[in-house]
């Protein structure tokens, strides 16, 4: 039964190597999947392709694994900065020139 | 009071004592609105959201009044449904592309940026399957729990050094979309990028830093 199984794998990897387009196309799409939604055709080629591909599986897999680590990456420099806060020069500069324009944008909302 | 003097007509409309403004057209709940209490409610939390992508006090600071400024003016359009909080970092998110944007165009495209044959070597093969990738350079299992190597600070210097390595332009669109979370369609109307420049970038990131990744912090595992 395993060794059936494992010549029809054979079989649809061979099939979808030569058939489909290459990894080197088939990692552009895998890519492009991360930043848009990919049309039903390109999803399904993909899928297809990542069947028979292990490397190809890992490449997306790897690609949203460097993009789970930026994010984290990222809210760790931002716990970094909790520190950081507006001197109370900028405040206060801020709260005059807030005063100021919002009287003016009133008075001129008014004409 | 100096204000007083600055605006003597906007009585009506304006309590000069706190820069408290009733609006008229407005719904009720957010028909009055402090904007000086923004200063002490928001601005740390927006100053840190800002140096975190500026990565510059003094420019964070400029970002920071410009989005208060540009808050007032859209107060009307304000309907209070979001928190206060999530309006605010809404319009300082747009100061940040907008920011950016300047910058960026200070830095053409470059031809190579969208150049691709540099990965040409993974996907060549002496055999007839053309084009599929190469055995010794193909991605080969990183062999480790990811979250195991999140917990680690070396993992993310490594991860900042492969960063530094990309091209300029290559590293500022990909950390737009990656880190800041941003749209692709955002990112291309900021930067004036084609949709497929920016996918073409986008690859090409992935692959280098997979690939200095690979190389530099899970080949020792």
């Amino acid at each position: 039964m395993n060794i059936v199984f494992r010549k029809l794998q054979r079989i649809f990897n061979v099939a979808v190597w030569r058939y489909l387009p290459p990894c080197k196309e088939i990692v552009r799409t895998a890519s492009d999947s991360l930043d848009r939604k990919l049309s039903v055709r390109e999803s399904v080629v993909m899928r297809l392709h990542l069947w028979a591909c292990l490397p190809c599986v890992r490449y997306l897999e790897q690609s949203k694994y460097i993009r789970d680590a930026l994010h984290e990456y990222d809210d760790r420099r931002a716990s970094e900065l909790q520190s950081k806060v507006l001197s109370d020069e900028t405040r206060e500069r801020l709260k005059d020139l807030l005063k100021t324009s919002a009287g003016l944008f009133a008075l001129f909302s008014v004409f | 009071m100096m204000q007083t003097e600055t605006v003597p007509f906007a009585l009506s409309k304006t309590n000069m004592q706190t820069g408290e403004i009733v609006l008229n057209q407005v719904p009720k709940q957010a028909a009055r609105i402090d904007p000086t209490a923004w200063v002490d409610d928001h601005g740390d939390f927006l100053f840190r959201y800002a140096v975190a992508r500026l990565r510059d006090d003094s420019i964070a600071e400029d970002v920071v009044q410009e989005t208060l400024l540009s808050a007032i003016q859209s107060m009307g359009s304000y309907s209070g449904k979001a928190s206060e909080r999530t309006w605010l970092t809404s319009i300082l998110k747009h100061k940040i592309i907008d920011h950016f944007r300047r910058s960026v165009r200070e830095i053409p495209i470059d031809e190579s940026d969208t150049d691709l044959s540099g990965f040409d070597k993974f996907f060549e093969r002496d055999d007839e399957w053309k084009n599929h990738w190469n055995n010794d350079l193909q991605p080969y299992d990183w062999n480790m729990s990811p979250e195991a190597a999140l917990q680690e600070n070396e993992f993310f210097m490594v991860l900042q050094n492969c960063m530094s390595k990309l091209p300029e332009r290559v590293a500022g669109v990909f950390a737009l979309r990656e880190m800041d979370g941003l749209d692709s369609t955002e990112i291309c109307e900021a930067l004036c990028l084609t949709a497929a420049n920016f996918w073409v970038i986008m690859h090409r990131a992935r692959m280098s830093l997979r690939r200095c990744m690979e190389l530099n912090w899970f080949k020792k595992a």
